[in-house]
């Protein structure tokens, strides 16, 4: 019997098999096809890895040492001599020689390793309009890898597409770009600050504050204090306000005693905190007497602030939070704080060590230890 | 009479294992939906960012060790060279009755210090603490405790002992990628829902190659019983976990790599002290806290492999790690018996515990049942002959398929293996996975299953290691030596332990309506 022949009788036989045989039949049959397609996708797969290992192990250690010759050398090279040199050793400049391009001079500059050509090698090779490829494309990996890529590489000239990403509807899109706008663009990089609708992520705050620091070095950061009254996003005040303090912006006292009031205890204490970063040590004494009706996260933030000032006036009141706080984090901190409250804090503290025992000694032992790096 | 119930089980067996096969089909589907997401919203360069910035939450790493004298040293060493701006390493000695704390006191110049211990979660009396005298070495502490019997106990006082937000729960033989921290804690920094934990995949360490702490070459394990649980981790993790995550109905972060938000897992009470499922214990508690306070919560996955783990390398080790696991899973039903089908838990009460508790917790006793009925009816010779092998072709086929999924998933991720042969070294497996491997892990725990409800002794730590400076050197026994007396009291059977349950609310939080 040949095989037709058998498989026309085998199905004819299924038919008069029962419906859950049937089923199991035509369910096997398909696992079976998807193993093999699956098998010949691993296989696609690794044979397309194994070619891009080999040109990465070829041409990485060749790229990184034409590069370095261009960015850390006296060498002169034109723009034409670097493109046809980085052919040599690509064979093909195209979307994935580039990357590995970019990759390289990304990595340069996460090294700190800087130099004044990098811009050459921009130009060269073509690297803006790859880029500009890559926020055009339609996988947001690429326009993420284009968003970050753009930014280490100091490239601003991408106001335009940045800003048509700024309102997708992609909400990690939208959010990246938001953010990156404030690094990429010269003109009016604090655009977006009244237009955050929600609260901003950890990851929000750690990407604007990397933004700032390159405004800051562009010199563009004196605006930011004014966004703390225009905004009306507790999480975007509170962010600002830290930032006020971290960049050292002055000329804020009076919006920051203002938020003392603010009725979110978040914004209050960073507030007092920024105070504190600040030295604005005529607070002090404003400070000392809002502690005890302040909730736990201000009154930590005005030890600290208090210590920040170290003008040596609050060492009674730092004694005296000691022995009623109740909270041993607190405590903690409020020791440090007398240990590094000037010269007579550390007398103080000796003497506190001399007439106490138990636990709370133990804390003043715990904090005054050097071999106890985070207390 | 009979005839009626063989056709009522027929069709049980038949529903049960399309129903499994079905929610297999849509895990991978999510599992690739959460994979492709991750990775288009993730990048290295998010990983520099983080480590310059002065923005990046402190993390504690805590790590319990009881009797591990053979792979302590290398494997603090290994934590100590995470790559992250603010992290300390802390080492909880459980009452160890080796060198393991003389071995660490010497390697890193530690001595006892002025420690203010709080003990906001309560664990079995803490003893000191000691702090390395040597810079180098100035973020490790080791907490020494009287042994609490459970790897919960030891976790307990890491958290104690901890200062920053979040931690992330390790086990001193684990190796981890120096990235971990900055991969792990990314879900959290990303999401404006509170991430209250987040998992990471697991892989064996066995035929790997470690330098100073550091994984420098994966490979599959060479010996079949680790690689056949490469495997099952690949599996579960990438396409059971990563597919929960999608819909934030991950069941569990894994004890050997999980990073938590520490002010939500003390308000939760910490880990269960008695529990021997400790991660899904805490995992369950914390969600449950959240709901009861009505607050919103995820809990993140990422499909990097970040933890290296010395895989049991036969079957009587295999044996005592399924066999506790499983008692763990049954303790876990019985003291979060609330959570299951209750619609004020929402998805963790209507949608991931009774899946754990039908596909997980009952499929080795249908199984089991299975078998013996199946040996039943061959006696009696009942078996239809033409049918009974298209069906076990279809589970098989079937297992197959999920395994091959899970591979390309692996190697959609990241590659971690250089060469191809490895990848199908690894298919291979899959292929007498079903038949060699499986029946075995359904054996244990049954017999895990058996022991709970027997009230059989069941230590942590019953892993043997064999360390990871030699091949050959095949160690002690570490549970015979040391665990058998471990736990002198008794334990109470399931019966009291309900009874009490009932009698008092116990630790666990119930739920407000």
């Amino acid at each position: 019997m040949g095989f037709v022949e058998w498989f026309l009788s085998f199905i004819y036989k299924i038919k008069t098999f029962p419906l859950i045989i049937q089923i199991t039949i035509v369910l096997t049959l398909f696992f079976i096809l998807a193993t093999l397609a699956l098998i010949i996708t691993i296989y696609t797969i690794r044979r397309r890895h194994n070619r891009l290992q080999k040109i990465l192990e070829n041409s990485v250690p060749e790229i990184v040492k034409l590069f370095e010759d261009i960015l850390f050398t006296d060498k002169n090279y034109s723009e034409q001599e670097i493109f046809t040199k980085f052919e040599d050793i690509v064979e093909e400049v195209n979307r994935e020689s580039l990357d590995i391009a970019v990759t390289v001079l990304v990595n340069f500059k996460n090294e700190d390793r800087e130099s004044e050509k990098y811009q050459l090698i921009i130009n060269a090779l073509g690297i803006v309009e790859h880029l500009e490829n890559k926020f055009d494309s339609r996988s947001n990996s690429e326009k993420m890898d284009a968003f970050q890529e753009a930014f280490v590489l100091d490239l601003n000239k991408f106001d335009a597409k940045v800003l048509r990403y700024a309102y997708s509807r992609n909400q990690q899109i939208r959010s990246e770009a938001r953010n990156s706008y404030l690094a990429l663009s010269n003109n009016d990089p604090y655009r977006f600050f009244d237009e955050f609708d929600r609260s901003l992520s950890k990851w929000d705050e750690i990407e604007l504050m990397q933004y700032l620091r390159l405004q800051k070095d562009r010199g563009n950061l004196e605006g930011l204090g004014k966004w703390i009254n225009y905004s009306e996003n507790d999480s975007l005040v509170v962010f600002l306000i830290k930032m006020v303090g971290y960049f050292k912006q002055r000329g804020i006292d009076e919006i920051l005693m203002e938020k003392l009031e603010d009725g979110s205890e978040l914004v209050r204490a960073a507030a007092i905190s920024t105070l504190g970063e600040l030295g604005i040590k005529e607070t002090e004494q404003t400070l000392i007497d809002r502690y005890f009706t302040e909730p736990e996260i201000c009154q930590v933030a005005i030890v600290k602030a208090i210590k920040k000032f170290n003008t040596g006036k609050s060492l009674n009141f730092l004694q005296e939070i000691f022995f009623e706080s109740n909270n041993t984090d607190t405590k903690k901190i409020i020791a440090e704080s007398i240990l590094n409250y000037s010269y007579e804090g550390k007398i103080a503290f000796q003497n506190l060590k001399n007439s106490l025992s138990g636990f709370d000694l133990l804390i003043l032992q715990h904090v005054e230890t050097p071999l106890i790096k985070y207390k | 009479m009979f005839d009626i119930f063989v056709k009522i089980y027929e069709y049980f067996i038949f529903f049960y294992a399309t129903s499994l096969i079905l929610s297999y089909l849509v895990l991978a589907i999510f599992s690739f939906i959460a994979i492709n997401r991750y990775k288009s919203y993730n990048t290295d360069i998010d990983d520099e960012e983080l480590l310059h910035s002065d923005l990046a939450p402190g993390i504690s790493v805590i790590a319990p060790a009881y009797n591990e004298e053979k792979t302590i040293i290398i494997n603090v060493k290994s934590l100590l060279t995470l790559n992250y701006p603010l992290f300390e390493v802390i080492i909880v000695n459980d009452g160890s009755k080796d060198k393991t704390l003389d071995l660490l006191i010497k390697e890193f110049d530690l001595v006892e210090a002025p420690f203010a211990y709080v003990e906001k979660i309560k664990t079995k009396p803490y003893k000191r603490t000691f702090k390395s005298t040597n810079p180098k070495y100035e973020i490790l502490t080791i907490v020494d405790k009287e042994n609490g019997g459970t790897k919960a106990d030891a976790f307990n006082a890491g958290l104690n002992a901890s200062v920053f937000p979040y931690y992330l729960n390790t086990d001193v033989d684990c190796i981890l990628a120096r990235n971990t921290l900055t991969k792990m804690i990314k879900p959290i920094l990303n999401s404006k829902t509170q991430v209250i934990a987040v998992g990471a995949t697991l892989r064996m360490s066995n035929n790997c190659e470690i330098e100073e702490g550091i994984i420098t070459r994966v490979r599959p394990p060479k010996a079949l019983i680790p690689r056949f649980q490469e495997l099952e981790y690949i599996r579960s993790y990438l396409l059971g976990k990563m597919g929960w995550e999608l819909i934030n109905s991950v069941p569990n972060v894994s004890g050997g790599l999980g990073m938590f938000d520490k002010d939500v897992a003390i308000k939760a009470g910490g880990y269960g002290a008695d529990s021997h499922a400790e991660d899904m214990d805490m995992m369950t508690r914390m969600a449950v806290h959240m709901m009861n306070n009505r607050l919103d919560y995820k809990i993140g996955y990422i499909p990097l492999s970040c933890c290296w783990t010395e895989g049991p390398p036969n079957i009587s080790i295999l044996n005592r790690q399924r066999t506790r696991w499983a008692s763990g899973l049954f303790q876990m039903f019985s003291d979060h018996r609330k959570v299951l089908f209750n619609p004020n838990y929402k998805r963790l009460g209507l949608i991931t515990f009774p899946y754990i508790f039908i596909y997980e917790f009952l499929a080795p006793i249908i199984e089991a049942f299975g078998i013996l009925f199946s040996i039943f009816l061959l006696l009696y010779g009942y078996v239809n002959w033409n049918f009974a092998p298209l069906i076990l072709l279809y589970s098989y086929t079937f297992a197959i398929m999920i395994s091959s999924v899970v591979i390309i998933w692996d190697q959609m991720t990241f590659k971690y293996y250089n060469t191809t042969r490895e990848v199908l070294t690894l298919f291979l497996t899959a292929l007498v996975e079903p038949i060699l491997y499986h029946p075995l892990i359904m054996f244990f725990s049954l017999k895990g299953y058996f022991s709970y409800i027997t009230s059989r002794e069941l230590a942590w730590g019953t892993m043997t290691r064999k360390g990871f400076d030699s091949d050959e050197d095949k160690g002690g026994d570490k549970d015979s030596s040391g665990d058998s007396g471990n736990n002198t009291d008794k334990k109470p059977g399931l019966f009291d332990r309900l009874k009490n349950k009932k009698d008092s609310s116990g630790d666990f939080e119930p739920i407000k309506t």
